[in-house]
């Protein structure tokens, strides 16, 4: 038999609200949505417990948010601020297991299994950590504990804010069953319309069907749904996995038509995605450029390089040839997003001409070393310095 | 128009001349053959307009004239005619195509809605014989890059110094140099790159040891024979200076059969990763083993006689790009030489200093 499993999934509560609301306590108890300023453009990233209640989520464009909450306070992300916050949490973690699987920002999962020597039951670890978050950092984060991660993921979000949910081992049908099939991995609101054309609800009800019948439904990933129907989930707690392709985009405050301001903003874009590669490290040879329309119309455009690149020179010289080749010229614009995949960490096959590469190579390893003594302030290109009427958009990683 | 002419020809010059006509084009007059009877001759051409193709066969003319007919159409038909003498005659916009029992019309386009083509320079030209220039652009077309972006590296540079022509490729990881003597002297000094597309249409035409004629004009390049004027549009761009990436001397030197090497890289190649098609030489006091692996997959080893004497050594390469040279390395034995494993190899005939390829190697990670 396989030795008990322990994975704590840990959520941080509202995060970004939260750690605003530390720094301003003013701000505690209120509607308060994170993501941008009032009458601006933009995403909501987190909105504050009381702002939920009026129907604002993540993801809701900042104009459809001011109506639903008109008394909401908006601030503009500071992400550099959260991520300090979030490797302190990390931090924290870490101390208790080697296994930590960083899903985002302001979440994780532990593997706790088998540190019953060390640090006592791993229920007791899990509730000290969520203690030890809350004295040390002033944050509060939702806390399951089960034998898979599927699991653990429901329990975290089953009494959220400040909650901790166990489900003992033995217990997880029980208490899978009478659960809607949405909480399942993998179900998206395509997944759930079609099983609920058959009749079926919950995740017992699907339980109940036949590995044939939900791979003649979903193919492949029927089988899949087919394991997590039956409270089964392999899936380790892996604690890095490199991640598959880089990418930075913006949306701009007013549709945008200007010709520089767009030639401006890929080149910030192009300068951010390869900045992140060279501090992975990493290189990648697939470029991705994506525009989005005001009516939403959204384009992807890709072109494969033949040699791995982590600067933004040759980026640049990609993306402008797919924009060159399909931007619908003088058409105003809502977004844009460069995105590099195909990576290598390094490139094996060296190159006949170096010569000229090398120069570049020496020039950007030298501002990557000014801008990491001076936050990232101290040089850039002389072509990003517009007028301040002709700011390129405000940045979002993917 | 009025001419008969053999079907063989006829196929023949339509097949040509098709290769050139433009696939995706704004104007219609491009994807017609232009067909012309003068003098004796049937002329056929198409363009788009970066790169054209003339060619010329014999024919009973009974009466001159000429129409621009669709390539795809015309292509078609030829290749269905029973195998007769070809009658074609022109009645207004249309053509009658007659062979044997067979008859065909066909709607043109006039011949002066046709552009142009140029004529060819005769007093710049310079020559060569045809099977001699196939063979240089077989063995260096092998490193043309295909990487739009880089469109200087999208061509065969021509470069001509003294009596000497050179025709380079490079796609930037290897470069192919071939070099010939001249008899007859190159006026100027040639420098320039002809595109891909032409090459390949070159290729495909030359046959034979009748000379072709070579000129530069205008930022075009002509190939002209008894046969056929092809002409192309030159890519306007720089090409790298190939020979400061060609180390003038090599200290490491390793003989190997050619044939044998080829046979034992085709083998290993088959677990060479895909991410990378590396392959290694361990090489030491007259042996080299080959190998190449894919991780969580399987490897492969074979292993050589050669002729080296030395420390050992350990060098990488992409096998598809030693594979490209090996199979057009006519002789038997090749030679391998370099300053150290993570400089430039270079890959040439034991016996000749005329054919140069450079393959920069890989890093191994240990």
């Amino acid at each position: 038999m396989e030795p008990l499993r322990w994975i704590v999934h840990i959520d941080m509560d509202a995060f970004f609200v939260a750690v605003e609301q530390r720094e301003n306590p003013s701000l505690k108890g209120k509607c308060v949505i994170v993501g941008g300023a009032k009458g601006k453009r933009g995403v909501v990233c987190s909105a504050s417990y009381e702002a939920r209640k009026f129907g604002i989520k993540a993801g809701m464009a900042i104009s459809e948010a001011s109506r639903k909450c008109p008394q909401g306070i908006f601030i503009p992300a500071s992400g550099s601020f959260y991520s300090k916050a979030s490797h302190l949490i990390m931090d924290i973690f870490h101390e208790y297991s080697p296994l930590v699987e960083q899903v985002s920002v302001d979440e994780a999962f532990l593997d706790l299994s088998g540190t019953e020597r060390l640090f006592g039951p791993p229920v007791e670890t899990a509730r000290t950590i969520q203690q030890r978050i809350q004295d040390e950092l002033q944050l509060s984060c939702s806390v399951g504990i089960a034998s898979t991660k599927l699991l653990a993921k429901i329990a975290s979000d089953l009494r959220k804010p400040h909650g901790f949910v166990l489900i003992p081992h033995g217990k997880e049908w029980e208490f899978l069953t009478p659960l809607p099939i949405k909480v399942l991995w993998g179900v998206g609101e395509k997944t759930e319309e079609t099983i609920t054309q058959l009749g079926i609800h919950t995740v017992g009800q699907l339980a109940s069907l036949s590995r044939e019948t939900l791979a003649s439904l979903f193919g492949k990933s029927g089988d899949h749904l087919y394991a997590l129907a039956q409270g089964q989930d392999h899936r380790q707690v892996t604690p890095y996995t490199p991640p598959k392709s880089f990418g930075h985009e913006t949306t701009f405050e007013k549709d945008q038509s200007d010709p520089e301001v767009l030639s401006s903003t890929l080149l910030l874009l192009c300068e951010k995605v390869a900045w992140r590669m060279r501090k992975q490290p990493a290189k990648g040879k697939t470029i991705t450029l994506k525009i989005r329309y005001p009516d939403f119309s959204t384009y992807t455009f890709s072109h494969s390089l033949s040699e791995y690149i982590d600067q933004s020179g040759p980026l640049f010289e990609a993306v402008q040839t797919l924009w060159d080749k399909h931007y619908q010229k003088g058409r105003p614009i809502r977004l844009l997003g460069v995105s590099v995949a195909n990576l290598a960490q390094e490139s094996e096959q060296l190159t006949l001409f170096p010569q000229a590469n090398e120069k570049e190579t020496r020039l950007v390893k030298a501002v990557d070393d000014l801008n990491d003594k001076f936050q990232g302030k101290a040089v850039s290109r002389a072509s990003l310095k517009l007028s301040p009427k002709k700011k390129p958009g405000t940045l979002y990683k993917d | 128009m009025n001419l008969v002419v053999e079907k063989s020809d006829f196929q023949r010059i339509i097949s040509a001349v098709s290769s050139a006509v433009s696939n995706k084009t704004t104007m219609p007059i491009l994807s017609n053959i232009l067909m012309e009877a003068k003098k004796g001759q049937l002329r056929c051409a198409a363009t788009d307009l970066e790169v054209g193709l003339d060619c010329r066969v014999p024919a009973t003319v009974e009466e001159e004239g000429g129409i621009a007919l669709p390539a795809k159409k015309i292509s078609e038909i030829v290749r269905e005619l029973p195998n007769a003498p070809v009658k074609i005659e022109l009645d207004g916009g249309v053509a009658k195509v007659t062979c044997d029992k067979t008859h065909f019309t066909l709607s043109g386009m006039s011949t002066e809605d046709f552009p142009p083509m140029p004529n060819f320079p005769e007093k710049e030209s310079f020559k060569i014989e045809q099977t001699i220039l196939k063979n240089l652009i077989e063995k260096t077309r092998i490193a043309v890059s295909t990487e739009e972006l880089r469109y200087a590296l999208n061509g065969i540079y021509f470069h001509s110094l003294d009596n000497e022509l050179r025709m380079v490729s490079t796609d930037g990881r290897r470069l192919a140099m071939m070099k010939l003597m001249i008899e007859s002297g190159i006026n100027e000094k040639m420098s320039i790159i002809i595109p891909t597309k032409a090459i390949g249409q070159l290729n495909s035409i030359l046959e034979g040891e009748e000379e072709i004629h070579i000129a530069v004009k205008n930022s075009q390049v002509f190939f002209k024979t008894e046969q056929f004027t092809l002409s192309s549009r030159l890519i306007d761009g720089q090409f790298p200076n190939y020979e400061q990436v060609i180390p003038p001397q090599r200290d490491k030197k390793i003989v190997l059969d050619t044939g044998r090497f080829l046979q034992a890289l085709r083998r290993v190649s088959i677990l060479a990763s895909e991410k990378n098609n590396m392959v290694k030489l361990s090489i030491d006091e007259g042996r080299m083993t080959i190998s190449a692996s894919t991780p969580e997959l399987g490897e492969a080893t074979d292993e050589m006689d050669v002729i080296y004497s030395g420390e050992p050594l350990q060098v990488a390469y992409n096998v598809r790009y030693v594979i490209d040279v090996l199979k057009n390395m006519d002789a038997e034995e090749t030679l391998l030489e370099f300053n150290q494993p993570l400089a430039p190899g270079v890959f040439r005939p034991a016996d000749s200093q005329n054919y140069i390829n450079v393959i920069m190697p890989m890093k191994i990670n240990q």
